[in-house]
């Protein structure tokens, strides 16, 4: 023993001095080889770090840049058969005739970064876009766009008044006042046409400045006019009148903005004004009826001026791949103090001093978004969000008497500056359970509180279930359920006086909603995809014994798509929605009650064809088409009443449009389009309604559009690189 | 109905104040914390989960343009006359010397030598069969494209719903078609086939036109607030372009105050101004008062007479106009 010890004892320490210098040199080694590794040019793709290609041999010869202008222009002219306000609408083409047709989209591109480009569309006629969109790539850019929306909602209107579409309407000089409109002698001839239109302009202005730092600087000012007129009612006690009211709107907005950008985190603060600016602080109109107590004018208060201001933090952090938060905070206010008009306008009435000489309007706003998603594991992720929403009234409240209709006085009513609050909570899961399966569970809880309104309280919970099957190889399945239960702290006392004690409002009663949702997705072959849909919803607001007592919701629809190589695609769609709706009332709140449903279908469906590239010198051309069909349904059963279904409303369209290409020289293409589109309508609220129709209604006489337009056009379109 | 508006919001703000504190100390916070301890623990099984991927090519684009932007697929080239094929860029693909494969990924074994007989492997992304899953080929635009606008990727609907950046965008191509208004929503209706079908009712935003693309009111990269909208809340992106009606009014009308779509259906109906049902029944959801607000109206109203005032042409409109709110000392009734 005592001989081998030392041994055993001599090679044990040389095997450990061996074992730890191998170690060292190991460790060294693998030290010199993570050294070796990060001393090795490395590039990002997809999220990792990974080792990055000889770039002396990528030289990119055959990469052809192209530098200076390239683009093109169209111009040429249209012609449109008839005019129908309903058909113009948002197209710009308001009346039949030539119109022109130009659009430009140029670009321009220099070595070191400077671009520059022009895009603009239907640049001669009324709802023309054109951008200008310029700088240096990756420094700064700056931008002008210009943007014009024209409705048309009828031509087919008259009215009496002089002035019409003005802050003062008037009536002609013999115009001969009635107690119903059969005794306005002078009302047939007194008609002039108005029309009902009107444009929106806006003009953007904008920047966005980054240097080779986080910080990035942004700001946009934007100015919208709306000019035109739209169709308001003034009334003198159960006598009304429809008037061509003035729009003048003006709207001015800015952001402005500053984030600071890493590859984990990003905050940006940015600052939002909107000013609002009406020309018109009213509108008078004299009363074209024998007036009560002397009332021979009225005087409608038109939208006043506001502004708001908010500024938000928002922003994104992920502390680590499998983490991120989001969200914003925002803090506003709006403020509104036009001075307030008289009481009244007719001299005969009490026309007190005003509490105050403007209102004084003041809400404040916070809002907090926020939303934490974790992708715990492979299978399994989760979200949690929080949403807050505070609208705070803090506008005067002051005891106003009441003119009504300018014809006689009442009780003084204090204003309710109203208020709200909304917090919620919500939370997702998210689990892979099988390759071809994967699950969603979420709940959201919204706590909702009102000021001024017999529901002080209301809670909302929404649970829902979703699963995403794939099927088949190329067959995707997403089925989802939900409910949403409401319950709230109704005190029907404070439902105020003369209403009747079992009304609840449809916002805040309470209810319930189940809905279940069924997609599919398939992709019968590369070339050939088709998907399905179907929705339903039930809402049920089973406490309520007057107002919306139940509403259904069902909508399916079918879309099918084929590509034919590069050459041609080819889609087809059809869908039906149909919504129903009752509602309980009950006349003067002791008489008869009355049960009203609503039944409102809709069927759409179009198909449309597109050829990429085509034989010979023609280079693409396109055929859409588009059919929808709505039809209304409303019935009111009541005590006594024999019939109660309405007259049905209807609207049917068809459109049809086509387009093609052709190359007349080497950079000159011919361009010819063909748009028709036929309209019919049923709408018994309108039709037959003319001026004179309803002894207490002098209404603008608008009725349902309905014929067909068509429309051609071949332009020019030059091409250069 | 006559209250003190001070105790009421006095009360209000307690009652939330406290609602919103016991939230956020019972549920919020821990979930949070949960979430941000297993986010961090798990960390390094993800460090293990990498991407296995291929050496890059040896000559970058030249080796790609060997087969492919010739005359079979000439739009290819594209690319190279758009913002991501800027050579003074050092973001851009071509600014940053990757090329092609910054967004296809490295294509060494796709461009190496194929042996008779077997497939030629794809391009790692962006590419028929291509290996990686819609959320990494995400990544690899999110690299680059990272800050303002794509800050609320993560986590939002379609990032939850695995739709891709190249499932709405096209780069080899002269103008994306989802960045032009007039063609955007054929891009998004592409999946949003309810919404197509909403926006051909008789009366919708005029999005079916090309007059209004959908990115006016959501934000398809994600967003905080609810349905994805650009801004905090409904009502706030509906004053964007309807700034006439954000108000405050001396007399207020509360569905309106709080929520736009308690009346109206953005996306289109078949009543005017988009109304998701014809007055006065869409008032007497609401109003039920003794006299003509609670009247039934009907057919028999339609026959023009003194009851048909309450039902023809604006219905309850044709008196009581101010239905968004009245700034009229006598406009109780939104009358005036």
């Amino acid at each position: 023993m005592n001989d081998i010890t030392p041994t055993i004892i001599r090679w044990s320490r040389g095997l450990v001095a061996v074992s730890l210098t191998l170690s060292a040199a190991t460790l060294f080694a693998q030290d010199d080889e993570v050294q070796a590794e990060e001393s090795q040019p490395t590039v990002w793709f997809a999220g990792q770090e990974i080792k990055a290609p000889d770039f002396e041999k990528w030289e990119c010869s055959n990469c052809t840049f192209d530098y200076g202008w390239s683009g093109s222009a169209l111009l040429g002219a249209g012609y449109t058969s008839d005019q129908l306000f309903e058909f113009g609408n948002y197209r710009g083409l308001d009346d039949d005739g030539v119109h022109a047709n130009a659009g430009i989209d140029l670009d321009f591109r220099a070595e070191d970064g400077r671009h520059l480009e022009i895009y603009g569309e239907d640049l001669g006629l009324e709802n023309r876009d054109l951008l200008i969109h310029g700088g240096r790539q990756g420094r700064y850019s700056a931008w002008l766009k210009y943007d014009e929306i024209l409705q048309l909602r009828a031509d087919d209107t008259r009215t009496p008044f002089l002035g019409a579409g003005s802050r003062s309407q008037v009536l002609p000089d013999d115009w001969v006042r009635g107690q119903i409109t059969g005794d306005m002698t002078m009302l047939s001839t007194s008609l002039r046409p108005v029309d009902i239109r009107s444009k929106r302009e806006t003009v953007a202005l904008g920047f966005e400045f980054q240097r080779e730092s986080p910080l990035r600087y942004a700001a946009e000012v934007r100015k919208t006019r709306r000019d035109g007129n739209r169709i308001r009612g003034g009334s003198f006690i159960f006598r009304a009148v429809q008037l061509a009211a003035p729009v003048r709107y003006d709207t001015t907005e800015l952001d402005a903005s500053v984030a600071f950008v890493k590859r984990s985190w990003e905050l940006q603060a940015e600052y939002q004004l909107s000013r609002f600016e009406n020309d018109s602080r009213s509108l008078r109109f004299q009363n074209p009826f024998i007036g009560i107590n002397g009332a021979s004018l009225g005087e409608l208060a038109e939208a006043p001026d506001n502004q708001f201001h908010q500024v938000m933090l928002s922003g994104s952090w992920r502390p680590s791949p499998l983490l991120t938060l989001a969200g914003q905070v925002a803090f506003g206010r709006i403020e509104q103090d036009q001075a307030l008009l008289d009481f009244t306008v007719n001299p005969n009435l009490a026309n007190p001093e005003l509490p105050r000489a403007a209102f004084d309007g003041e809400v404040d706003t916070r809002v907090i978004n926020l939303r934490a998603s974790s992708r715990i594991s492979r299978k399994l992720s989760a979200r949690v969000t929080l949403e807050y929403d505070e609208r705070d009234n803090n506008s005067s409240q002051d005891a106003w008497l009441q003119v009504v209709a300018d014809t006689f006085v009442t009780e003084p009513r204090f204003n309710e500056p109203l208020s709200h609050e909304r917090l919620a909570f919500g939370a997702q899961v998210d689990y892979r359970a099988l390759s071809w399966l994967r699950l969603t569970a979420a709940a959201k809880r919204t706590e909702t509180e009102r000021s001024f309104e017999e529901v002080r309280n209301a809670d909302t919970d929404r649970y829902s279930l979703k699963a995403r099957i794939r099927a088949a190889t190329k067959l995707n399945l997403t089925i989802e359920g939900s409910r949403e239960e409401r319950d709230n702290d109704l005190d029907p006392s404070l439902l105020g006086p003369q209403e009747n004690p079992s009304l609840r409002r449809f916002h805040f009663a309470e209810k319930d909603r189940d809905a279940l949702r069924v997609s599919a997705d398939y992709a019968i072959t590369e070339d050939l995809a088709a998907g399905l849909y179907y929705e339903y919803a039930d809402e049920d607001y089973s406490d309520t014994r007057i107002g919306l007592s139940r509403a259904k919701s069902q909508s399916l629809g079918l879309d099918l798509s084929r590509a034919f190589g590069d050459s041609a695609t080819v889609h087809a769609w059809l869908s039906y929605e149909r919504l129903r709706a009752t509602i309980f009332g009950a006349d003067s709140v002791v008489g008869a009650d009355w049960t009203a449903r609503q039944n409102d279908e809709f069927r759409s469906g179009g198909a449309g064809l597109r050829f990429h590239r085509l034989p010979g010198a023609w280079r693409q051309a396109s055929f859409d088409l588009n059919y929808s069909d709505a039809e209304g349904d409303i019935r009111l059963a009541k005590r006594g009443v024999f019939d109660p279904r309405f007259p049905e409303l209807q609207t049917k369209r068809f459109t049809f449009e086509a387009s093609a290409e052709r190359q007349m020289r080497e950079n000159l293409d011919l361009v010819l389009d063909y748009l028709v589109g036929r309209l019919t309508e049923q709408d018994f609220f309108r039709d037959g309604i003319g001026p004179a129709a309803v002894p207490n209604l002098l209404s603008l006489g608008e009725a349902t559009p309905g014929g067909t337009v068509h429309v051609i056009s071949a332009s020019l379109r030059y091409r250069f690189r | 109905m006559q209250a003190s508006s001070s105790d009421g919001k006095r009360r209000i703000r307690k009652g939330m104040k406290r609602s919103a504190t016991a939230l956020l100390v019972t549920r919020l916070l821990p979930a949070l914390m949960m979430l941000i301890a297993a986010g961090s623990l798990l960390a390094e099984e993800e460090a293990s989960d990498q991407l296995k991927l291929p050496e890059f090519s040896r000559t970058g684009a030249d080796t790609c343009l060997r087969c492919h932007g010739g005359e079979d697929d000439p739009q290819l080239m594209e690319v190279l006359h758009g913002p991501h094929g800027v050579v003074a860029d050092p973001r851009t693909p071509f600014g940053s010397g990757l090329q092609c494969e910054a967004c296809h990924g490295p294509g060494g074994d796709h461009t190496g030598r194929v042996r008779p007989g077997k497939e030629r492997p794809p391009m790692p992304a962006f590419a028929p069969d291509s290996p990686l899953t819609t959320q990494q080929e995400n990544q690899v635009c999110l690299g680059c494209h990272q800050g303002t606008d794509h800050r609320f990727w993560e986590g939002s609907a379609h990032d939850q719903d695995e739709v891709g950046c190249a499932d709405c965008h096209q780069l080899h191509i002269r103008r994306d078609p989802i960045t032009v208004t007039s063609t955007q929503s054929e891009v998004c209706m592409g999946c949003h086939l309810q919404q197509r079908s909403q926006f051909q009712s008789a009366f919708s935003h005029p999005v079916r036109f090309g007059e209004m693309a959908c990115s006016n009111c959501h934000a398809p990269h994600g967003s905080p607030s609810e349905a994805m909208l650009h801004s905090a809340t409904l009502n706030q992106n509906c004053f964007g372009c309807h700034a006439e009606y954000r108000g405050p009014f001396l007399w207020e009308h509360s569905p309106v105050a709080e929520d736009c779509s308690n009346c109206h259906n953005p996306h289109g109906s078949n009543h005017p101004s988009m109304l998701t049902r014809r007055a006065p029944l869409l008032c007497q959801q609401c109003h039920s008062r003794a006299g003509h607000p609670s009247i039934g109206l009907t057919p028999d109203d339609i026959e023009p007479d003194t009851q048909s005032v309450f039902l023809l042409a604006g219905s309850c409109a044709n008196c009581h106009s101010q239905v968004h709110g009245s700034n009229h000392p006598s406009g109780a009734t939104l009358n005036r």
